[in-house]
């Protein structure tokens, strides 16, 4: 996740300048996430509005930063290593971290933006 | 059937449309090659199959693309090391060759499949970078009853749930990686039971013409330390995931990262956390290492690898890769494992 990429936002969208400010301050500390949950980033900058966090990602994935994807949580809590398109195409079953199977339809869908190749600014 | 029916049967369903053209592009200009066409299988039914009757395409290089194809997807991997050098010089590809099938050993690899069995494709040299390799392939083929979901309540008494027949087929591949190492390889899947007897299946192709009981398992544990020691040192090479951890009193440790293959030990906390299990006589069970993509080497995205997952000999290779970004795998390890 590069910070830089905050920072071209934060150029390219004034009225959101100060959340993007935030979000490549968050990203400098998770460098090598390559996948936000916006769930989680959301619990990390809680002095960010929750409408202004939304509308930044919103304008992030439009701008070309970052693909929607979805994928489950693990019985152990984390992000499954495989992401999809669509919530539909997630299968019934998939490996967790240390590629033991389990049931994906016991566990929450998450909604995922991974870092695309590059944006369009 | 056609002559290249099946191979092409097997190349559509294995085989991208940017594979396909790459194989095409060179022989542009001979008679019969075309880029061009409008859907994956017309590319292949159409153009590959023109290319190949018209002999302005070699067979083998489709072959070569079919193996990349199907022997490189999600799989588990486990090692069997030989230090005699006896057994080394025995197993050469022309011993092999003569011990599946005979003197009348068919250059070409065989393409069918046996309804619910196995059965031997080919043994083959590896690559010409190392001509003391081979690998010797078995397609396998299950038909599974597969759950759709559908249910039937219009009688009170009972529930009606249907199920289609699926066809799958997979491959199982020996390879010999001189000058000591065997390697077993079986494609992931859900079921441990189903992973074991297949590889118990090759494990048993291979007994009477390999002498097992001067080989032993490869112990990866003594890898993964040194990868967690030196991870600092190789920032370019690889970064290091998802741990299971065991102290002396057999305890187990799971450190995991919240993101898949985020470099999880560039952390304090995680690290600090591994470091004083392991210095406490603890070992690693298993660890997640992302080798990251070199180019010069031929491989482009970086790959995903369980080192140890269940057994101490076992990689486990999360996603689809090349055969050249698997070479380049175990040729790590070989070197982590040395001085």
């Amino acid at each position: 996740m590069s910070p830089s990429n905050f920072v071209r936002l934060a150029r390219a969208e004034p009225e959101l300048r100060s959340t993007y400010v935030r979000l490549a301050r968050w990203a400098r500390t998770h460098k090598n996430w390559r996948w936000i949950d916006p769930g989680i980033l959301a619990r990390d900058i809680p002095d960010v509005d929750a409408i202004s966090l939304s509308e930044a990602l919103q304008r992030a994935v439009h701008h070309g930063y970052f693909r929607i994807k979805y994928t489950v949580l693990t019985p152990s809590g984390n992000l499954a290593s495989e992401s999809f398109d669509s919530p539909t195409q997630i299968p019934q079953r998939l490996p967790d971290r240390f590629e033991e199977y389990f049931d994906t339809s016991e566990y929450p869908i998450v909604a995922v933006l991974q870092t695309a190749e590059q944006g369009q600014l | 059937m056609g002559k290249y029916d099946r191979l092409l049967k097997l190349i559509e369903e294995n085989c991208t449309i940017e594979q396909v053209k790459s194989i095409l592009r060179p022989s542009l200009g001979n008679k019969d090659v075309k880029l061009s066409a409008p859907t994956h299988k017309e590319l292949i039914q159409s153009n590959l199959r023109a290319a190949l009757e018209s002999h302005s395409l070699d067979v083998e290089r489709v072959y070569d693309l079919l193996r990349e194809g199907e022997e490189n997807g999600p799989q588990h991997i486990f090692y069997l090391r030989c230090g005699s050098k006896d057994v080394q010089s025995l197993l050469t590809l022309d011993y092999m060759r003569k011990s599946v099938f005979g003197a009348k050993a068919s250059p070409e690899p065989c393409l069918d499949y046996k309804q619910n069995g196995f059965l031997v494709s080919e043994v083959r040299a590896w690559s010409s970078r190392k001509p003391a390799d081979w690998a010797l392939k078995i397609y396998g083929h299950e038909t599974r009853e597969v759950a759709t979901g559908e249910e039937d309540r219009s009688d009170p008494a009972r529930i009606a749930k249907y199920y289609t027949i699926e066809e799958f087929r997979f491959v199982l591949l020996a390879r010999w990686n001189s000058p000591d190492l065997l390697e077993l390889r079986i494609p992931a899947t859900e079921s441990r039971q189903r992973l074991d007897s297949w590889r118990n299946y090759l494990y048993g192709t291979l007994r009477p013409i390999i002498p097992f009981d001067r080989f032993s398992p490869w112990g990866l544990a003594q890898v993964s330390r040194r990868l967690f020691d030196e991870k600092d040192k190789h920032p370019t090479v690889y970064s290091l995931g998802d741990a299971r951890l065991e102290d002396e009193f057999h305890n187990i440790y799971s450190i995991q990262s919240y993101v898949p293959d985020a470099d999880l030990f560039s952390g304090l906390a995680a690290d600090s956390a591994a470091k004083g299990v392991l210095e406490h006589n603890g070992i690693q069970k298993a660890q997640r290492v992302l080798w990251l993509k070199q180019p010069d080497d031929g491989f482009s995205t970086d790959i995903s690898t369980l080192v140890g997952a269940r057994q101490d000999n076992e990689i486990v290779f999360s996603r689809h890769q090349n055969s050249r970004g698997i070479d380049y795998v175990t040729q790590q390890l070989r070197s982590f494992s040395k001085g």
